[in-house]
């Protein structure tokens, strides 16, 4: 294709412009894997960024977070939570998406403004508690799970990609005698997988990220999720004065702890975003199914 | 009334579809919600909703009339308008701009790269910008020209705003412009076609296909913000703030916490979240109209 | 919505003093028994075949999840389950999330069997636990508890603390062998190799730091002395020689102190001012690290303690060691200087006393159905012979006797193979001594010679209890009245140092504090503190 000297200018600055902002974003993680592979006295010390580790290269901030007995079992009661809590959050979320984007349902507007009322208006901790304590979901997996089903913002996401579908399709499905659930299985979720990968992505990171519910509603240590684990080993030893000063030693490492507690957390996850960025590829669908 | 029942009777499938989603949010978001009562309480714990004391709104006038009040929410304000300014539009135009590129390679590395700061804890972002920003940090000495004076740069009222908000542009404008690259995937390529033939060139047809193509995301995205107006990031805040930068640096969530430290006060903080809230519902609310009257796209 | 609350300071129970335990037989068994047996009969709880189980709710520690997975596994709980035949299930909520943990509990109204060290996490404290009616007045059962009523009636110190003003005893208070302060671990470190380089001898005067301070400056040392970004060090040590006391940062908020009686606040105060301006001239002559205002976090402020350009620093004694192992090429070597003083020989009046060895403990839950199980089991704490056992735990391998009689942990636990910290390993073998012998966690004479110089400058006459209790309109008037005023003062504190706000105006900050009615709150504190003063 002839490309004019605008456009190949135009071109080149893009290819710098977002060569310049990869290397910003880099910038940040890369220091952190190199803070979290140093030695906790050079760390301490160091002022600016690592291009490489401080001093020698340590694994002691690593060993001291497997150390943690609770860990492994950790990781693997989060990967429950977050495949748990991302198949019946996207279900649910899609189901309601689908059913409050299409024009013909009355109330759906209404319904929108109450739900996004949600959003805002929240009781609180206290309230919250007690509803999972009367439903009787008290520590356990259900209580991380249920409450955040559906996320507001996705579903305003998804709603906005299916009201996206040319309602043509819809129409000719329905004279061929299609059912609102065949639309929706058929041709609604086909078509917005692009929207689809990415809220399974977000409501993952939710749940890969999530916390607090858990220091909430989880009494168990064996139930607990990884990034309570790693808050604990963070946290440790130095949220007051008294046993931050007798535990010295560890208070000196909390800052190689911090780094490699990041690193372990967020490995897992950018492992996943490779596989959804392929649906991100243009137009893929719509040509496809139309005609 | 009569039309909702008609409207039933011809969709049957769609209400009982749309039922399990109204029950959760019965369930989890509104019975919940009966907690707000905490606002206009002088809440106890051990009293709990039926017990405390009914005061009003005497917390709101509490926080209010609280020396600081006005400082506070205009700090707030500013920060979120700030960042509605500089750090709404900046996803888009890298979504934009990565859409432009035909390098697949490229493409990717530079989008999984740029989601990265995402996900640093709120802890070691403020490290960083802490250390960079001391007295003798790399960022204090590279700027220190321009600004004709040195010295720590979180120690300065007027660095604050410019600090929080590049630093949540840094940190947020990849992961926020996943929405938007999705949204790109979606426009129809026939419209390209169409506008090619019409002899429209790359700017014309970015201004004419892609951004209609996705204005309706943009939209939507722009009053949901709307609604977080009065909300800033509190751990950043807290982390990066001291007494010396109150002034530009304090905000409604901050405050609270410190007058909290005696406190413990659920009834008051309820209260300041309820005005929130409120304030943030309004917006919502007031740019749902306005888009409802100049285009095709509306919540609710 | 509104997440993180403060996490206050934990009643710790360390005390100190020499341990004058009475020795077990020599030459016991493996578990420590009595003489004659009897106790351990006395200590069966539960009929032999059956099993009771009591709900605690009680603060985590470091040891879990590094040492131990949960509180049953301590060395002491295990011995107190077998002895007792009482299980425990143990609530123990995510560290730092322990005030909202108990706020919701609270809440919802369904209340373990007891509660341990809630006092610390709670707003009012032990006693707003009692007044609110979430636990039992301990004092209405005293004659059901004999061994808990001997320990309380040992000391006239012990009386004041424990019971309110209103003769309630809100707790199973612990409390110190023989009623002595724990030595302090927590003081002033100064490099002894710039001290040497610079040709300096230690300074005991504020003028003399002043030299010191400059002569490092001269040196090219970037941060002679570490300020926090409060701009006053922790737990007021190094400004107890100005002779007031002001917010204990790092362990409480307490904005006042007394003279003979008197409710003082520091802002008001002389001294307060000549803090700032000597502060605000160190600052301007570059004495101070100028990036004290980013030390606003513990990790923060460790990680200035390793930094070579420090020179000196409030930090915990410990951190000497730690700093060395950290860095062993750097050849920094710490010395533990006095408290700075305006002229040689004063005393300082502050920080720390005799009345925080008496902290609230255990409390039973104004619900509990098993109140009689409750009772007795909390007594079995202070009976002898688990008084020990939950010192030094009940493994013998870990402690040794001297011929004084004295018990102290041995080697397998200060050099412990795995390397844990020694307070986690003491927590892992004897978690919860109610009479707890003073400074089982140190064998290091030298942080013991150190802490005792803190000690020998210090007669405490200034602090306040923090048993003080007021009743609900006067902490109404109080912290409605003081939230404001401590805001607006630590913002002024620092502006006043940074040389942001200039001593001219100073009269009119002072006034400022008086007119936001700090004479009400004063007055209501003294009313508290009069009513404590006549216990």
């Amino acid at each position: 294709m002839d490309k004019s000297i605008g456009r190949r200018l135009f071109l080149a600055m893009d290819y710098a412009l977002l060569a310049l902002i990869a290397l910003l974003c880099l910038a940040p993680m890369w220091h952190t894997l190199s803070a979290s592979l140093s030695s906790p006295g050079a760390l301490n010390a160091n002022k600016s960024l690592l291009l490489f580790p401080a001093g020698e290269i340590t694994f002691k901030g690593y060993s001291i977070v497997f150390a943690n007995a609770s860990i492994w079992k950790s990781y693997l009661n989060t990967l429950l939570y977050v495949t748990g809590g991302t198949l019946l959050g996207i279900t649910m979320t899609a189901l309601g998406a689908f059913t409050l984007s299409r024009s013909y349902f009355r109330p759906a507007n209404t319904l929108m403004l109450l739900i996004t009322f949600t959003m805002l208006f929240n009781g609180g901790m206290i309230p919250n508690y007690i509803l999972i304590q009367k439903l009787g979901l008290y520590n356990s997996a259900w209580a991380l799970i249920l409450p955040t089903m559906v996320n507001v913002f996705h579903l305003i996401i998804l709603r906005t990609s299916f009201q996206g579908v040319p309602v043509s399709l819809e129409e000719s499905a329905k004279l061929d005698g299609a059912s609102d659930l065949y639309i929706f299985l058929k041709i609604i979720l086909p078509l917005s997988k692009a929207s689809i990968a990415v809220i399974v992505l977000f409501i993952a990171v939710m749940h890969w990220n999530s916390w607090f519910p858990a220091s909430l509603y989880i009494a168990d240590r064996a139930k607990y999720p990884l990034q309570i684990i790693l808050r604990e080993i963070l946290i440790d030893g130095s949220t007051n004065m008294t046993s931050g000063g007798a535990n010295a030693s560890i208070t000196m490492y909390k800052s190689l702890i911090k780094y490699c507690t990041v690193i372990v957390s967020t490995l897992p996850v950018l492992a996943i975003y490779p596989f959804i960025q392929k649906y991100f590829a243009k137009g893929v669908m719509i040509g496809a199914i139309k005609g | 009334m009569k039309e909702l029942v008609a409207n039933y009777k011809r969709h049957k499938m769609i209400y009982w579809l749309t039922l399990p989603v109204i029950l959760y949010f019965i369930v989890f978001s509104y019975l919940p919600m009966a907690g707000l009562v905490m606002a206009f309480q002088d809440f106890s714990p051990r009293k709990g909703f039926l017990g405390s004391e009914w005061v009003g709104l005497t917390n709101f006038v509490e926080f209010f009339t609280s020396s600081n009040f006005i400082r506070v929410t205009k700090n707030t304000l500013a920060l979120s308008l700030l960042d509605l300014l500089f750090g709404f539009p900046a996803p888009i135009i890298l979504a934009l701009l990565l859409n432009e590129i035909k390098g697949r390679l490229f493409k990717r590395t530079v989008q999984t790269v740029s989601y990265l700061p995402y996900f640093l804890s709120t802890a070691i972002i403020c490290g960083l910008i802490i250390d960079f920003t001391g007295s003798s940090g790399p960022l204090t000495t590279a700027i220190a020209p321009l600004l004709g004076k040195s010295g720590n740069l979180l120690g300065m009222p007027e660095m604050f705003r410019p600090l929080f908000v590049s630093t949540n542009i840094w940190q947020m404008v990849g992961y926020n412009s996943i929405i938007y690259l999705a949204a790109l995937s979606r426009v129809d390529t026939d419209q390209y076609e169409a506008a090619r033939i019409d002899g429209a060139g790359y700017w014309k047809q970015c201004l004419h296909v892609t951004i209609p193509g996705i204005s309706s995301t943009i939209i939507i995205m722009l009053i949901l913000n709307m609604g977080h107006l009065l909300t800033v990031n509190f751990e950043k805040v807290l982390l990066l703030y001291n007494s010396a930068i109150y002034e530009t640096a304090d905000v409604i969530s901050t405050y609270i916490y410190r007058q909290g430290i005696l406190n413990h006060d659920y009834g008051y903080s309820t209260a300041v979240g309820l005005f929130n809230s409120v304030i943030g519902m309004l917006l919502i609310i007031t740019a749902n109209y306005i888009s409802r009257k100049y285009s095709e796209t509306r919540l609710f | 919505m509104m997440s993180m609350l403060i996490t206050a300071v934990l009643a710790t129970g360390c005390s100190t003093g020499s341990g004058d335990q009475p020795a077990p037989s020599n030459g016991s068994s493996t578990t420590p028994t009595v003489n004659n047996g009897d106790p351990a009969k006395l200590r069966r709880l539960v009929p032999e075949g059956e099993t009771a189980t009591l709900k605690v709710w009680r603060p985590t520690h470091t040891s879990i999840g590094t040492i131990i997975e949960k509180w049953n596994d301590t060395l002491f709980n295990k011995w107190m389950e077998e002895q007792t035949g009482v299980k425990i299930e143990w609530v123990t909520p995510v560290s730092g999330t322990e005030a909202d943990n108990l706020a919701m509990i609270v809440s919802s109204g369904e209340y373990p069997d007891l509660f341990f060290d809630a006092g610390g996490v709670y707003p009012t404290g032990a006693y707003g636990l009692l007044k609110d009616g979430v636990v039992i007045n301990v004092a209405d059962y005293l004659d059901r508890l004999p061994n808990f009523k001997k320990q309380l009636e040992k000391s006239e110190l012990r009386r004041i603390e424990s019971y309110s003003d209103n003769k309630e005893l809100a707790a199973f208070y612990r409390y110190s062998a023989n009623d002595e302060l724990a030595t302090t671990w927590y003081g002033i470190l100064m490099r002894k190799d710039l001290l040497d380089k610079v040709n300096k001898e230690v300074p005991q005067t504020y003028d003399e730091w002043h030299d010191v301070l400059t002569a490092f400056k001269n040196a090219g040392v970037e941060k002679p002395f570490l300020l926090n970004s409060t701009g006053f060090p922790k737990l007021n040590v190094f400004t107890g020689g100005l002779g007031f006391g002001y917010m204990n940062y790092g362990g409480g908020t307490v904005p006042f102190y007394q003279v003979d009686g008197k409710v003082r606040y520091a802002p008001l105060e002389d001294g307060f001012k000549s803090y700032l301006m000597m502060m605000n001239k160190w600052y301007a002559e570059g004495l101070i690290d100028s990036d004290f205002l980013s030390l606003n976090s513990l990790s923060a402020e460790f990680a200035a303690y390793g930094d070579v350009q420090s020179g000196s620093m409030v930090a915990p004694l410990s951190v000497a060691k730690v700093v060395k192992q950290l860095n062993p090429d750097a050849g920094l070597e710490f010395v533990a200087v006095p408290h700075p003083v305006v002229n040689k020989g004063d005393k300082i009046h502050i920080g720390g006393s005799p009345t925080t060895t008496v902290s609230a403990g255990m409390q039973i839950s104004a619900k509990t159905k098993k109140l009689d199980l409750a009772l007795q089991w909390a007594d079995l704490y202070y009976s002898e012979d688990v008084i020990q056992a939950g010192n030094f735990g009940p493994d013998p391998s870990y402690y040794e006797q001297d011929a004084a009689g004295n018990i102290h942990f041995n080697d397998n636990v200060f050099a412990n193979k795995d390397g844990f910290a020694i307070v986690d390993m003491m927590t892992t073998i004897a978690d919860y001594p109610v009479i707890t012998v003073n400074d089982r966690d140190i064998n290091d004479e030298l942080l013991l010679k150190q802490g005792q110089m803190y000690d020998e400058q210090n007669d405490h006459a200034y602090t306040i209890s923090s048993k003080l209790t007021m009743t609900d309109e006067e902490s109404k008037v109080y912290n409605s009245i003081m939230t404001d005023i401590i805001d607006y003062v630590e913002e002024m504190q620092v502006k006043y140092i940074l040389g942001i706000e200039s001593f001219d105006n100073y009269d009119a900050f002072v006034q400022h504090i008086k007119d936001k009615r700090i004479a009400e709150a004063m007055a209501v504190y003294q009313t508290a503190l009069d009513r404590y003063n006549a216990r």
